[in-house]
């Protein structure tokens, strides 16, 4: 037996591991939390909107002190003036203008990204300058954002150039034409430049390095391209800004090496990321794989908190001898998009969903036939297909979040058995499992059935409760099992399906099984 | 229940188009005949062919007799 949430990962390390205190020698480093123990400034400088007065905003246990920010700026609107530099170096990053200033309190609440305090760039005349980078070749920029929207011309998110806001030099900057669609990192040398398609209307790390000869762009720790070529840099920063152009986004951090830190990367991603929560890495290697694959293909992932509930259900199945034992296991329910619904976690780059006639994918819930001619494809034959599936013994299920409306509508469809008939799984009463007439359909909600046959038992069970036993004939010829329809050729379902799965014989191990997707589905 | 349904140029045009991991398949209704349900035509992962399938014809959908 197996206990719920067994898996759930603790991935708060607040306050732990100070940024600059193993990864020194930063630059400049522009921060809503602390992030040195030799720092004993302040955060930022904030203007009130009800009266113009300024105050300086610290710390409270190596966060920012929201309490008295929420306090100085009660019921009004707070701006930065000043974000302080916390590497030493005093280059902080200022505006004068009251109206450039980025926004960080609104009616008197502090602006939050992903439950953090955030500095919000409104995309129109927002902009803060710092200087005294230097012009030397080497540059490091890890930079926590999120776009909000698309501003004013290209989103500017920050630049290194001669002088604010135009004059450009040896530039080096991340900008997008479109913060849905696309991130690059941009530089005076053309074959430094990377463009990438990647979206950041999703909260961010964005890490830029250039060495002497390369360049290289990361969006959470993933590489999105490299460049190369050689020239040095400008001693200015503007952030939000360059021409005309203004950039719509929430700004939490900036820190700025004058060197390479290709090998330091991973360690400063991992110390932002554990403060921020930005992007989810797996304790499972097997679901990492699966966040992978999502990733290579563009696909969009669940939240992070979603993330890992999917990573501990994934350690419960393994936990309950499941795991191993399945050929695909498909989490319809999901906060990502409906591509990441339809990877098979047990291995991504094999059986993933191809979505046939539009099926509807609901957040959260699943897909949804339209009882015409929509369903779900995993290309798996279990004849021919199957690896822990072999014919008699196999298995099979779904969890109906809502039932069809039609009897004869399959789940899941086909498989024959040694009578030729079929054995799908249905909302009606009739060949529900192995040919055979059993008075038990499928027309419950949130149910989870499972149909097992092995050499000397057949059986169906909902939640974990047997419904029907029945002496087998077992699974034998080869056919394309489908989700919402009867095997792609009629019966098609309406109703919704919120996890789906093929095995082998797991007539031991359902129990754990219910327990484990059973956990997953009332979590979300 | 009004689905589409392609005549043969038609559905030679549009059978098996797919745009990512969508893909557009007309199945048989209870009269033999091709047809897709409407929801294609609000799929965004079909918005290149939405032109081609509002022109397709709309019928009335036959169920498909009952198995036993």
């Amino acid at each position: 037996m197996i206990t719920p949430y067994s898996n759930i990962i603790s991935v708060t390390t607040l306050g732990a591991n100070l940024l600059l205190d193993t990864y020194t020698g930063a630059s400049a480093a522009y921060s809503l939390r602390l992030l040195s123990t030799s720092y004993t400034g302040d955060a930022i400088e904030v203007r009130r909107a009800s009266d113009n007065a300024t105050q300086d905003i610290g710390f409270v246990n190596n966060e920012l002190d929201v309490t008295s920010l929420e306090s100085f700026c009660s019921g009004t609107n707070g701006f930065v003036t000043t974000w302080y530099d916390q590497s030493g170096n005093g280059r902080d990053a200022t505006q004068g203008t009251d109206v450039n200033q980025p926004q960080i309190v609104s009616s008197g609440s502090v602006i939050l990204e992903n439950g953090k305090p955030a500095a919000q760039f409104d995309g129109s005349n927002d902009v803060m300058t710092a200087s005294g980078f230097g012009t030397g070749s080497e540059r490091s920029v890890f930079f926590t954002m999120r776009g909000n929207g698309n501003g004013t011309g290209y989103e500017n998110y920050y630049i290194f150039l001669i002088s604010p806001p135009s004059s450009t030099g040896d530039f080096m900057q991340n900008y997008s034409s479109n913060y849905q669609g696309q991130i690059n990192a941009n530089f005076k040398t053309d074959t430094l430049d990377i463009n990438s398609s990647t979206a950041v209307d999703i909260q961010s790390l964005l890490t830029t390095i250039k060495t002497t000869s390369t360049s290289e762009l990361f969006q959470n720790s993933t590489s999105l391209g490299t460049g190369s070529g050689t020239q040095t840099l400008e001693d200015e920063l503007s952030i939000g800004n360059f021409s005309s152009n203004y950039a719509f986004f929430k700004m939490q951090e900036m820190v700025v090496y004058n060197s390479d830190e290709s090998s330091n990367r991973t360690g400063i991603e991992t110390n932002i990321n554990d403060f921020y929560s930005i992007y989810y890495v797996a304790t499972n290697s097997e679901y990492q794989d699966v966040l992978d694959y999502a990733d290579s293909q563009g696909y969009q992932r669940p939240s992070y908190a979603q993330c890992a509930l999917q990573d501990a259900l994934v350690g419960d199945l393994k936990d309950a001898g499941v795991w191993s034992k399945l050929d695909t296991f498909y989490v319809f329910a999901t906060d990502g998009d409906s591509d990441f619904a339809g990877i098979n976690f047990i291995d991504p780059n094999n059986h993933e969903i191809t979505e046939v006639n539009s099926p509807t994918f609901t957040s959260n819930v699943g897909f949804t036939g339209d009882n015409l001619s929509a369903y779900l494809d995993p290309s798996y034959n279990q004849g021919t297909d199957g690896v822990n599936w072999s014919n008699p013994n196999g298995s099979f299920g779904v969890w109906v979040d809502t039932p069809n409306t039609v009897n004869q509508d399959s789940y899941i469809g086909d498989v024959e058995n040694l009578s030729g008939d079929y054995s799908t799984m249905r909302r009606g009463n009739r060949k529900i499992i192995n040919g055979n007439s059993i008075s038990i359909g499928l027309n419950l909600s949130n149910t989870f059935a499972h149909i097992n046959v092995n050499s000397s038992q057949a059986d169906l069970w909902y939640n974990g409760s047997n419904q029907a036993s029945l002496s087998p004939s077992g699974f034998v010829n080869s056919t394309d099992m489908t989700f919402l329809s009867e095997g792609g050729a009629g019966a098609f379902a309406d109703g919704t399906i919120s996890i789906g799965f093929f095995g082998g014989d797991l007539s031991s191990e359902q129990s754990d099984f219910y327990t484990a997707v059973n956990s997953y589905m009332t979590s979300i | 229940m009004i689905v589409l349904h392609p005549n043969t140029e038609q559905y030679n045009a549009l059978d098996g188009y797919r745009n990512g991991n969508s893909v557009l398949r007309f199945v048989k209704d209870g009269s033999d005949r091709w047809i897709v349900g409407l929801n294609v035509l609000t799929d965004p992962k079909f918005s290149a062919i939405h032109d081609q399938l509002d022109q397709l014809e709309r019928i009335e959908y036959t169920p498909i007799p009952e198995e036993e």
